[in-house]
């Protein structure tokens, strides 16, 4: 569990501060373009893959 | 954004193989095809529908207020945003045609980073946006907005969980993994507590708050229901609401 919290708390505490110092530009960045479209991807392929495994 | 998703990606895999392990799995397949369902489906809408972050700067110019630059000012939109938040939570427990929207989120039996990807479909319709509409009009400016949400979504994720400990005097501030625990207590139903989503005090100021007893909380979900799919999940609880409106509109007819 220690391995955890760490880990995940480094990943988390990396992104969050990347949000500040980044900065990045609005508009197509949030919410469309290639970054949301690539969430999306990601997130429909492990789905996919989860269902087989699932269904296997 | 790239870096805030490659963040959670490494955090939901580091969670799911390290807990798999110790020989308590954080996730299991049923659990995680619903959530990456709804999660899907709640990111193409997403997609189509830009957030606040995009429009916000549009009234820039109708605002008489100067908000701070750079990193305050984005600190500033993180404790408004939050107390918007927590009336837009409590909102959504309280009024039915709101939880209907919600309770896909709290459909989860299982507390892992991944369900607080876990949401409804219906936000927009239920009108839930509206509690941070007032935010847009205050001219944070598209970058603070960006930071916020970074915050935001970083820290719902990391206290959507059953394995971490209580966090000592942050406990008294911020919302932490045992307070959510308690929020999505199974039995807790409609009587929820702790509805802030960074800062404990809303929770403490309002009356709202509930620490967890010595035990954790170990049973999640919706009391009396279960969830027959993703479309169940996000539109079942409407389904419910109208057909209940539709059956009173006949029987005074």
């Amino acid at each position: 569990m220690r391995a955890i919290t760490v880990l995940s708390s480094t990943a988390l505490l990396a992104s969050v501060t990347s949000a500040f110092a980044g900065a990045p530009s609005p508009g197509p960045e949030i919410g469309g373009g290639y970054v949301g479209l690539a969430i999306l991807a990601l997130t429909v392929g492990a789905y996919l893959v989860v269902r087989r495994l699932r269904r296997a | 954004m790239w870096l805030i998703a490659l963040g959670a990606v490494i955090a939901i895999t580091a969670e799911a193989f390290v807990s798999w392990r110790a020989g308590r799995p954080a996730y299991t397949l049923r659990e995680t095809e619903l959530t990456l369902a709804l999660a899907a489906g709640a990111f193409a809408l997403a997609y189509m529908l830009p957030p606040a972050a995009q429009w916000a700067p549009r009234f820039l110019h109708v605002t008489p207020i100067a908000m701070p630059k750079g990193w305050q000012g984005a600190a500033l939109l993180t404790i408004l945003g939050d107390f918007t938040l927590y009336w837009s939570h409590r909102a959504s427990h309280a009024f039915r045609w709101q939880w209907a929207a919600h309770e896909a989120h709290h459909s989860s039996e299982r507390l892992n980073f991944l369900a607080s990807l876990r949401q409804g479909w219906t936000d927009l319709p239920a009108g839930i946006w509206l509690y941070t509409l007032p935010l847009a009009v205050l001219g944070f400016d598209a970058s603070q907005w960006v930071a916020y949400y970074g915050i935001n979504l970083g820290w719902q994720m990391f206290v959507h969980n059953e394995w971490a400990p209580r966090l000592g005097p942050l406990e008294w501030i911020l919302v932490t993994p045992s307070h959510h625990r308690v929020h999505h207590a199974r039995a807790a139903g409609p009587n929820a507590h702790n509805f802030a989503n960074i800062f404990i005090v809303w929770d403490r100021l309002f009356g709202t708050f509930q620490a967890e007893g010595e035990k954790r909380v170990a049973v999640f979900g919706v009391e009396n229901r279960t969830f027959d799919g993703v479309f169940d999940a996000a539109f079942g609880e409407w389904r419910k609401l109208l057909t209940g409106l539709w059956q009173r509109a006949r029987a005074s007819a």
